[in-house]
């Protein structure tokens, strides 16, 4: 048997709730689980570009594999391989870097004997010294950049070499 | 290359000069669509070259031989003296020997450097001119060796008996054209090579097409090989 005064309770109990819910989310809808999921995706990359990148100091020389999810400048020496398939590089004038790497964006400033995998583009600045190959979909080379080496600006040789390399 | 200088350098140029090449359109078109093609550049690397073949789907490399050149016109003999005894004259010959090692070498290791091979294409603008001619018959006997049989050379050289005395950066400008950029007070010496001396220098390199440009400059399409591209 059903009792009203119950049902009447509950009801204004949800109503309620749903209220509250409601002032919670952004436009005063409750958010359903996959916009939740992609409001979280979004988000995350606005807090790497928010957060400063992570360096590597003049005074420090890596060996190794380095591969990370946030920006990094080095200005040390680095030797190795570099995987930051999501983030950007940044040699810096002081970093003297001997290795393969792969990055969204790669900017060298410094020296750099390796090859370039930059999904999104590879720069060389005025002070940059580069000898190695370089696969991207865009290549920018200031006046005063010194590069010897093969530049592959093919979008299928790009995503090839690139998906090769990190596996 | 000869050392002496002209009397009367041709008027200076002011800043870049702009050259309409006359070749290169039709070398560009005629390179193959169905396979990437591979090219070779021997100067600096310049943004407004790597422009220029962004529009096609190739590989391109950039190998400045600068300092290589530099090192091979150190590997030069003194010139000799006008009277030298019998042991002067064998140690000189022995010397001879030893510096023609030493640039064979030199070239041998420039062009095994590079990282590419196969080229359909290679860009050589002023540098053939600071190569004495046996220097240059090594250097393009090594430079056919990595390209494709049907490849060409275009080369920019000076040819009416005088050239700049340092090599001027050379790039691609629209149009198309190439851009050259010398120093504002440039010096001329005595050198050059006409086509004429270029035949022989290199088996399979034959001159495809030649053109004379308004400043001196030869702009050349050399063809390695019977087949077409």
């Amino acid at each position: 048997m059903l009792d009203m005064n119950q049902i009447k309770k509950n009801v204004v109990r949800w109503s309620k709730q749903s209220d509250r819910e409601e002032a919670a989310a952004p436009g005063g809808q409750a958010p359903s689980p996959k916009q939740e999921t992609v409001a979280a995706a979004k988000s995350r990359p606005a807090a790497s570009a928010a957060r400063p990148p992570a360096n590597i100091g003049a005074s420090i020389l890596f060996k190794g594999e380095l591969s990370g999810d946030e920006d990094f400048v080095i200005q040390g020496r680095v030797e190795g391989k570099i995987n930051l398939s999501d983030n950007t590089l940044t040699v810096g004038e002081e970093g003297r870097i001997r290795a393969d790497i792969i990055a969204r964006v790669i900017t060298v400033e410094g020296e750099l004997v390796g090859d370039m995998y930059g999904t999104e583009k590879v720069i060389i600045r005025a002070t940059g010294r580069v000898k190695g190959n370089i696969t991207s979909p865009r290549v920018t080379l200031e006046d005063g950049a010194k590069f010897k080496g093969s530049i592959d600006m093919d979008p299928q040789a790009v995503d090839g070499a690139a998906a090769s390399e990190s596996a | 290359m000869r050392s002496a200088r002209l009397s009367q350098p041709p008027a200076a140029a002011e800043g870049p000069q702009a050259l309409r090449s006359v070749l290169l359109p039709a070398l560009l078109a005629d390179l193959p669509r169905q396979r990437r093609v591979s090219i070779l550049d021997l100067g600096p690397a310049r943004q407004a070259n790597i422009d220029c073949f962004s529009a096609f789907s190739l590989r391109y490399t950039c190998w400045d031989i600068g300092e290589g050149l530099a090192e091979l016109r150190r590997l030069v003999l003194p010139p000799a003296g006008t009277r030298l005894s019998r042991a002067a004259r064998a140690a000189r010959e022995a010397r001879r020997a030893e510096m023609e090692a030493a640039r064979r070498q030199l070239i041998d290791d420039m062009l095994d450097a590079i990282p590419t091979r196969d080229w359909d294409l290679v860009l050589a603008w002023e540098i053939f001119n600071y190569l004495d001619r046996p220097v240059l018959s090594l250097f393009l006997q090594g430079l056919v060796d990595g390209m494709r049989r049907g490849g060409r050379i275009h080369a920019l050289i000076w040819g009416q008996g005088r050239m700049p005395a340092r090599m001027a950066d050379v790039c691609f400008a629209p149009g198309p054209a190439l851009l050259r950029d010398a120093p504002t007070e440039e010096e001329f010496v005595e050198g050059g090579y006409s086509q004429y001396q270029l035949r022989g220098l290199c088996e399979g390199l034959v001159v495809h097409k030649g053109v004379l440009l308004r400043n001196g400059l030869q702009e050349l399409n050399l063809s390695y090989g019977g087949r077409p591209l």
